[in-house]
């Protein structure tokens, strides 16, 4: 009996982590969060954080990145490389089981990552915007109207009782006339310009949130501030992110877009408070919300996995019509093959921080390469199948201290020698097809 | 809780019903009443009938109301009908698979069943007998034959206590074995729902969802029961992991013959793992029948639509799909008449006002519907 | 530790080939068993006692407040036995003793000595010395003595107190939440009563009522503090009535029932220890309260009765006599800075055990 007490004992103090383990750890762990804190909010020169595209085509280039969470366990690499692009007007899917670091990834990409545990800590995202030009105290350059010979045509300024404002000379005031758009606003000089925001300070994000790009959460229930009207809610967002925009253009905007997401009476659902919707109003609001401001890069985090089948339906379907009517790209975060296969025109596959398979969705339907997505679309019963479920043995790892083999071969039924030597590298299957296992490595050569 | 969120809600479907014109009055409200009195003359007539001497759990006309408002006198102002009037039987070694969405009273009526919510009205048979009507005290001994696994695997298992003190308590509590080989007994579930032994000394924060859902599993096992009411056991757990434990019930249930009440909202495991399938909508349910048959030939509207949106995944092949319009009405305020009307897409004039019976079509397959009611 | 790391993971490895070989044997014997993979091995996790006191003394505050008690309960209870010069209630007789001396002519003609002792050799309000490390009060009795017996009664007192309140809070609370209804009504209601007394004029009057009465001035305090506990409870409560109507919802209690214990299991060995935390937490911080009500109490002379010592009476001498509050620093000063430290000090380590226990409600 006492034996038997003495080998528990042995066995727990192994299994659990010493004081001293534990002191080195958060020793190290604060030393690297206070240096990454201090790259957050330092200033910086925008030379430092602008860059250029590797292909034009594209919206968004993750390449390499790292995000780590310091925890008293370890640092657990949540991102461990990833890298992956998202063309103009596309839909990229990217899929993996919980833990597996695509939500950090979406975070990531909007500078979300809760500090001072969460961060990032290499690699780079470039994100191509249609920015606001500045003048040097940081406001708006606004366009003039021009004549024919290409001067600027002035106007005269009016006084609060609508008559020509005239100076102490008694000549009337002239002020050059800004260009309005079909909508009635004043239009500004942009400029197409390449962040990087891996490197870019917090405080220059809000160039960036909201305006080129844009989230919708899972939950809709708590995504919404309940003490304001939806109205309240989705004419904030338009005030504060389209330049000249007034109360009576934002209501417009807002109702407009609450149309635009299938909502059937726009003015009621703008007059009411978020706890009078359902979750499925909710989420369309939330999407209403995102496309506002007509961003680059719409981010969807599990946007249908709080709904309902019959709903989750109605907001697939209200994405796919969205995505032939509005000029921006998605990326969709799911752990659903379904919802992906219905969606994506390109699909990432993640497993424990890291791309293990990536290329358009067909052939990630029809050839998946790597065995964890084979597995995968095996384990989940569809409607079709018949036969015993094929189930992945074991759990998805926890990424602290992972060893430099293949995350993968502990559950792999096709493991071979070479998966507990090195990690293997991405591996061309087709040009557009690319997985990360050793398997395929014969065939390249 | 689920409940209460929907009580607040305004369906798009109300807002939607306001705008449209005033429907002419229903002036055969003699008519309505007729039904209503033989409806209730046959649920009097049914509890006179012996039980189903084949079934495990038959189940006849259970409601579950509850209460949200009253007068100071206690008398119920509004109730919420979560399960209201629903009837089944499941035979021993079988499993009856429960869909629907949020708010049906899937959950709810699991629960009742196994008498965690006191019943409202109705029968519950279970190996012949009526339990509707037992004490706490007499479902005590109850318990180790009727048991539940659920949906969240963080919060069904308490905190502070290690995975071995968890699963020896019933043991202890019930007297399954003596006090002696409680340890062994414990460690042989366990290694049957495949957990290592040295897990007997953990705290449930150490595990993953899958593995605590196995812990759940087990627990439920150590009174060897022979009903398990599994509340959404794979809903809240990844996909690869959805499939171990799946596996895990099957193997189960052939090596103790167990029936289990396998309630969930993901159609493609209900259809994976049910003998029978019950679909549920707003607290009543709409069909009832052998799952080829339900699969194969649906025919309530909302089962119709309720296939349709599972997403296929497969990329190139489009599906049209039937999509429902509008939300689930709220359960404290269903509709009048079929409770499906405002979002079927074969709604006529008469399922606005009357309840559609609940018939048999076909051996075993039961439906309420108006429309299969006139085309049969 | 790079090598201990890499011993590991050799260690890990081989398990792990040992492993796979049982697992292709199941699989082949049961051609379709799912093997579960143990848990995650290049994860140590902390055990949840460290964990717990981690997160305590991760905080330096709660550490600072550990060291404050300990170093005043030391002060109190171990003080006397190596201080042990003079007695609680001793009065130092060492002083001078001052005569008045009068010569009187008696009736009959004698010149007569009439000699009055003014002192009585009482050396009071001395200033501090070796003999008396902190000087002495107005009735010549050592004030650094009486800080340790009267912190003993002090804390003795709150302890109790608080021990009494918890316990009929938590009896009441958890039979309000548990069984709800009509009992949870009523003795809400009961709760909203007691919060609304105004608790200070009642003991007053209770004070006077005692007296009256000719209860012995010793027990005083007790009773008093035993009434104020029969007047607190209601926060407590209530605390624990809100946490079980938490935790009853919780699926894990559903399972309990499920599992037919019986209700009183399910109380006591379910429910309780699940809230216990949140109790100790809240204990922790009406300690700290209590010393002050026992302080208060006493101040107003209603507590602890001169000559014994409590931290209370010990500055209530100023209330009577403005020179010593103007020139004897050294008698009130110190039971006040005790009070100051034992506050402060418990309230410390109730924050510190909050945020231990209960991760999600820092900050």
């Amino acid at each position: 009996m006492s034996e038997n007490k003495k080998q528990e004992k042995k066995t727990t103090s192994k299994h659990y982590l010493s004081g001293k383990e534990v002191r080195a750890i958060a020793k190290a762990n604060a030393k690297e969060m206070r240096r990454l804190e201090k790259a957050k909010t330092r200033k910086a020169d925008p030379s430092e954080y602008t860059t250029t595209m590797k292909d034009e085509n594209n919206v968004l280039e993750v390449e390499n990145l790292h995000s780590y969470f310091f925890t008293d366990q370890g640092v657990v690499k949540a991102v461990n490389g990833v890298s992956f692009n998202i063309p103009l007007n596309s839909t990229v899917g990217v899929v993996g089981e919980s833990g597996c670091g695509k939500s950090v990834t979406s975070m990531s990409v909007m500078r979300l990552l809760q500090g001072p545990s969460g961060q990032i800590v290499e690699g780079s995202i470039r994100f191509k915007a249609l920015d606001y030009k500045r003048d040097e105290k940081g406001k708006f350059i606004p366009v003039y109207e021009k004549d024919e010979d290409g001067n600027i045509v002035y106007e005269p300024v009016l006084n609060k009782k609508g008559e020509p404002k005239l100076d102490k000379a008694g000549n009337p005031v002239t002020a050059p006339k800004q260009l309005k758009d079909e909508r009635g606003l004043g239009v500004y000089e942009k400029e197409e310009k390449v962040f990087d925001i891996a490197k870019m300070p917090i405080r220059e994000m809000y160039r960036l949130r909201g305006r080129q790009m844009s989230m919708v959460f899972q939950e809709p229930m708590t995504s919404l501030n309940p003490v304001f009207t939806i109205g309240n809610q989705l004419d904030e967002v338009v005030l504060l992110h389209i330049p000249g925009a007034n109360k009576e253009f934002a209501k417009k905007r807002s109702l407009e877009m609450l149309t635009m997401v299938g909502i059937a009476m726009p003015e009621r659902v703008y007059a009411s408070y978020p706890h009078e919707l359902s979750g499925g109003m909710r989420q369309r609001v939330m999407i209403a919300m995102a496309l506002a401001c007509e961003p680059h890069l719409i981010i969807a985090d599990e946007p249908t996995t709080a709904l309902d089948v019959t709903i989750q339906a109605q907001v697939l379907d209200l994405f796919n019509d969205l995505k032939k009517k509005i000029n921006s790209s998605i990326l969709l975060i799911t752990h659903d093959l379904g919802v992906i296969a219905e969606m994506a025109d390109y699909v990432v596959v993640m497993y424990a921080g890291r791309v293990i398979e990536q290329g358009t969705a067909s052939e990630i339907f029809h050839h998946p390469c790597h065995p964890y997505t084979q597995g995968l679309q095996k384990s989940k019963p569809t409607m079709k199948s018949k036969d015993k479920l094929f189930s992945i043995p074991g759990n998805v790892p926890n990424p602290i201290n992972m060893p430099d083999t293949c995350y993968f071969k502990e559950r792999c039924s096709k493991c071979i020698g070479k998966c507990s030597e090195t990690y293997p590298g991405m591996i061309q299957v087709s040009p557009t097809h690319f997985v990360a296992c050793h398997l395929y490595e014969e065939k390249e050569d | 809780m689920e409940n209460k969120e929907l009580e607040t809600n305004i369906p798009e479907s109300e807002i939607a019903a306001d705008a449209a014109v005033e429907t002419p009055a229903f002036d055969d409200a003699a008519q309505k009443e007729k039904e209503e009195q033989a409806r209730e003359a046959k649920i009097a007539a049914d509890k006179l009938l012996p039980p189903d001497p084949d079934a495990l759990l038959e189940v006849r006309h259970l409601k579950k109301h509850f209460i949200l408002k009253k007068t100071l006198m206690g008398k119920p102002l509004s109730t919420l009908k979560a399960v209201d009037d629903v009837s089944f039987t499941v035979k021993s070694g079988e499993t009856l698979g429960i869909v629907g969405e949020s708010g049906c009273g899937k959950t709810t009526m699991g629960r009742t069943i196994l008498k965690l919510h006191q019943p409202t009205d109705g029968q519950i048979f279970f190996e012949g007998k009526d339990i509707a009507g037992y004490s706490p005290k007499e479902m005590r001994a109850l318990r180790t034959k009727m048991q539940i696994v659920f949906q969240d695997p963080y919060s069904s298992l308490p905190p502070r206590s290690t995975v071995g003190g968890i699963l020896a308590e019933p043991v202890k509590v019930h007297n399954i074995v003596p006090k002696a080989e409680v340890k062994d007994y414990v460690l042989q579930i366990m290694e049957q729902c495949g957990l290592r032994d040295y897990y007997y000394e953990r705290y449930p924060h150490e595990f993953s969802g899958g593995q605590r859902q196995r812990i759940c599993i087990a627990r439920a096992l150590t009174v060897d029961p022979k009903l398990v009411v599994c509340d959404e056991p794979v809903s809240a757990l990844d996909v690869s992991i959805q499939a171990q434990i799946i596996n895990l019930l099957k193997k189960i249930q052939e090596e103790r013959n167990l029936t289990y009440l396998f309630i969930s909202h993901d159609l493609s495991v209900v259809k994976y793992i049910s003998d029978k399938i019950g679909v549920m909508y707003l607290g009543s349910m709409v069909e009832f029948g052998e799952k080829d048959e339900i699969f194969d030939n649906p025919m309530h509207p909302y089962t119709n639509a309720l296939f349709s949106a599972v997403p296929n995944p497969n990329p190139d092949e489009k599906v049209q799909r039937i999509i429902l319009k509008g939300d689930i009405p709220s359960p404290a305020n269903p509709p009048m008449g079929c409770k499906f009307h405002t979002r079927c897409p074969r709604a006529m004039e008469i399922c606005k006002h009357i309840a559609p019976e609940y018939k048999e079509y076909g051996k075993g397959h039961f439906v309420a519907c108006h429309a299969c009611e006139q085309e049969s | 530790m790079e090598e201990k790391k890499e011993l590991q993971i050799e260690e890990t490895s081989a398990e792990q080939t040992v492993e796979s070989g049982a697992m292709k044997q199941t699989s082949t014997m049961l051609s379709t068993e799912d093997t579960e993979t143990p848990l995650d091995k290049n994860v140590r996790l902390l055990s949840p006692t460290r964990m717990v006191l981690r997160r305590f003394f991760r905080s330096k505050l709660s550490i600072i407040g550990l060291i404050m008690l300990i170093s005043l309960f030391a002060f109190c209870w171990l003080g006397p036995v190596v201080y042990s010069q003079w007695g609680e209630i001793e009065t130092d007789r060492t002083g001078n003793i001052d005569y008045i001396a009068t010569v009187i002519v008696g009736a009959d003609g004698k010149e007569m000595v009439q000699m009055i002792v003014g002192n009585n050799g009482i050396n009071s309000l001395a200033d501090p010395s070796s003999a008396h490390l902190l000087g002495t009060d107005e009735k010549g009795m050592d004030v650094f003595t009486r800080l340790m017996y009267g912190g003993r009664l002090s804390l003795t007192i709150s302890f109790l107190s608080v021990f009494l309140t918890s316990a009929i809070g938590i009896v009441l609370g958890g039979l309000a939440g548990f069984y709800g209804g009509v009992v949870d009504g009523i003795i809400m209601r009961i709760c909203d009563i007691l919060i609304c007394l105004p608790t200070l004029p009642l003991m007053l009057i209770l004070g006077t009522v005692l007296e009256s009465n000719g209860v012995p001035s010793e027990s005083y305090i007790y009773l008093l503090m035993g009434l104020l506990s029969l007047f607190s409870w209601p926060g407590m409560a209530r605390l624990v009535r809100g946490q079980i109507l938490y935790l009853r919802e919780q699926e894990y209690m559903v399972a309990a029932e499920a599992m037919g214990y019986s209700t009183a299991r399910r109380i006591f060995k379910h429910l309780i220890p699940n809230i216990l935390p949140q109790i100790l937490v809240s204990m922790t911080m009406s300690l700290g309260s209590m010393i002050l009500y026992e302080s208060t109490l006493s101040y107003l002379n209603l507590g602890v009765k001169i000559p014994y010592a409590s931290w209370g009476t010990m500055i209530e001498v100023i209330s009577k006599r403005s020179d010593i509050l103007q020139n004897n620093f050294n008698v009130w000063g110190p039971p006040g800075i005790c009070i100051i430290i034992a506050v402060l000090g418990f309230n410390f380590i109730g924050d510190g055990l909050r945020d231990a226990l209960d991760p999600k409600q820092r900050r």
